[in-house]
């Protein structure tokens, strides 16, 4: 019956209150439990607990709890401040270091570009050695000092001075390939060409005579020589070893270069660019101009010695707004070397008949070889032209230039280039260098986070303790 | 529908002030203390109790009354003071009473029996019937069911009148 309790608590309800009075009517023992539980209940109620006190003690321990919480919650947020404030200086410290980290590797990237461009015209300049191969194998530096003294050839003395004259500028042109094909040669083996590579990168600018000079140390008995030709030379089609602008030794490349600039005078421009291409031992090839009221537009073109390519190319930039700008080289030394060897196989040739003439008897026989003379000289003539013009071509670089001003300005700022796509690459970059910004966040957050979590930690349980 | 009451519970238990609640149930909960580890330890075990209430005062859900949640700190409150002192929590001493004086028993033999039921009957009986908790605040005070306090009161009773009125009955169940 363990409702009993219930009911004598009036925890029942009417059915269960009404059940349990039928049983103690008719349940003696029921009744006597029920009175004693009663006598029970009221007895444990004069239970006494005595006058409370502490009251007023409380209220004064829980206003102090209350300050000291406050107190401790500012101590938590005043060291999860600090903390925070010390692991953003690190943060920011790492990413300033490594900020000046990707720029050092972003200069030792262009290094490696710079070496890659040469490292593949070394490649391309390893075919000069078979074109050396082929040219005729002579001691030409031997043969010079005897030729002038050969003579004796009556009428034809004068012509065979000036054709051992050429015949000793040949010989000199020969020589000078074959260091260039040398010098290409040995670039890949020995590393000279990319050896040299960082000190143009170091912005020297090797003077044009100093591979001469390293030619004249290597050979010393040649100095003279090769002095007194050049001499002879100089004005007409030698081809010598030259470094050209930032081009290492014996490589020669042709260098292009476009520029479109926004300028406000074009008249002013033009001059400018003129003079600028004076005074870097350059020309002007062409100009072409046509201004009016609401805009204009001028070209020019300008030839410019290859060693101050860069420079002139720099100063270009400073003269006005970068509309567009195209750079491009070629390399022409394989080219060179083919059409020098050539030239010298002529020269030979011319030699050599002009011995079978001087020693010819009948006038059939000197016919037949002045006829061949003929053909040797237009050969050696052509070659020597083509080895001028490559020459040419490798010493002086041609830039063409666009002047704009006004409309013709504002067209080609809006026609550049597809805006949407320029405002897409421009995101990209941005969100390129965000995601390298908080990447480099995580790294170092990770990285120092045996400095910061056992703090962040701590503050967290004291938080949680308070 | 639930879930508004519990939010309105929630909301109004923000409110709740703890210097409010003291001044409310100060003195239920000294009585409630005193029952438990004697009148001299009552007032650091009823300070204690309101001091971790204010510790823990947004860990209220107001899934409960507050002086039922303060009954609950208060219990533990007492069992750690009962423990700290080496001792089982002490009976509760009766008054004499002049009224209806025939009807009552002897107060040293209630003692006695209360001394003899288990802790478990004893906490329900003296909450019930000393501090005046209902069975649904028994249950939530002892995380139990409503029908285990039931159960536990009547069995409690049972035994105490067995100890108190049948004496030689007790005594032969035992042995």
């Amino acid at each position: 019956m363990e409702q009993l309790k219930s009911y004598l608590d009036g925890e029942l309800d009417l059915a269960q209150q009404a059940e349990v009075e039928t049983h103690l009517r008719n349940d003696e023992e029921l009744q006597k439990m029920v009175n004693d539980f009663k006598s029970i209940s009221e007895t444990m109620k004069t239970a006494q607990a005595g006058e409370p006190y502490g009251y007023d003690e409380l209220t004064e321990k829980l206003a102090r709890d209350g300050r000291s919480k406050v107190e401790a919650n500012k101590k938590v947020w005043r060291l999860a401040s600090f903390w925070s404030l010390g692991a953003a200086a690190l943060v920011i410290a790492g990413g300033v270091l490594s900020k000046g980290g990707f720029n050092a590797s972003g200069a030792d990237a262009g290094v490696h570009s710079e070496s890659t461009v040469f490292a593949d015209k070394s490649v391309a300049s390893t075919s000069s050695p078979k074109a050396a191969e082929a040219m005729p194998q002579q001691d030409f530096a031997k043969k010079s000092e005897e030729s002038p003294a050969g003579g004796g050839f009556g009428g034809n003395m004068k012509g065979a001075r000036s054709n051992l004259s050429d015949d000793a500028e040949s010989r000199q042109k020969f020589g000078a390939v074959k260091n260039m094909a040398g010098a290409a040669a040995q670039a890949p083996s020995d590393g000279e060409v990319s050896g040299k590579t960082s000190a143009i990168r170091g912005g020297d600018a090797m003077s044009p005579k100093a591979p001469d000079t390293q030619w004249y140390e290597k050979s010393g008995d040649r100095e003279d020589l090769f002095k007194s030709n050049v001499r002879a030379i100089k004005d007409k089609t030698a081809v010598t070893t030259t470094t050209i602008g930032d081009t290492p030794q014996g490589i020669y490349v042709e260098r292009k270069g476009e520029i479109q600039l926004k300028v406000e005078d074009l008249n002013k421009s033009i001059d400018e660019a003129t003079g600028m291409a004076q005074n870097f031992g350059g020309f002007v090839s062409g100009t072409q101009m046509s201004n009016r009221a609401d805009g204009g537009e001028a070209s020019m073109t300008l030839r410019v010695p290859t060693k101050n390519y860069s420079a002139v190319m720099t100063k270009l930039r400073n003269m006005g707004e970068v509309v567009t700008e195209n750079s491009g080289s070629q390399d022409i030394t394989t080219e060179t070397v083919d059409h020098g060897s050539r030239m010298i196989s002529w020269a030979d040739e011319e030699k050599r008949l002009m011995d079978e003439l001087a020693k010819a008897k009948t006038n059939q026989d000197k016919y037949r070889i002045r006829r061949h003379l003929e053909d040797a000289r237009a050969n050696l003539d052509s070659e020597r032209a083509v080895v001028k013009s490559l020459k040419d071509r490798a010493e002086y670089s041609t830039i063409n230039i666009g002047f704009l001003r006004g409309e013709n300005a504002e067209k080609a700022g809006a026609g550049s280039g597809n805006w949407s796509g320029s405002a897409f690459k421009d995101a990209k970059s941005g969100l390129g260098t965000v995601g390298q910004v908080f990447g480099t966040l995580l790294i170092y957050l990770g990285v120092f986070s045996p400095v910061w979590l056992p703090f962040v930690i701590a503050a967290f349980v004291i938080k949680r303790r308070s | 529908m639930m879930l508004v009451v519990q939010q309105q519970a929630v909301q109004k238990v923000e409110k709740l002030d703890i210097a409010q609640l003291a001044k409310q149930h100060y003195d239920r909960v000294f009585r409630f203390c005193s029952t438990r580890v004697g009148f001299h330890h009552a007032g650091d075990a009823a300070q204690e109790t309101f001091l971790t209430a204010q510790r823990n005062l947004s860990k209220f859900r107001g899934e409960s009354q507050p002086l039922t949640w303060l009954i609950g700190i208060a219990l533990n409150e007492c069992r750690r003071i009962n423990r700290n002192l080496q001792r089982s929590e002490p009976l509760p001493d009766f008054e004499d009473s002049q009224s209806n004086e025939s009807q009552l028993i002897d107060r040293e033999v209630l003692r006695i029996a209360l001394s003899k039921l288990t802790e478990e009957h004893r906490d329900v009986v003296v909450m019930h019937e000393i501090d005046g908790l209902t069975y649904e605040e028994i249950a939530v005070v002892l995380a139990i069911p409503v029908g285990t306090v039931k159960s536990r009161l009547y069995h409690a009773f049972v035994n105490l009148r067995k100890a108190i009125y049948l004496p030689e009955q007790a005594a032969s169940e035992v042995n």
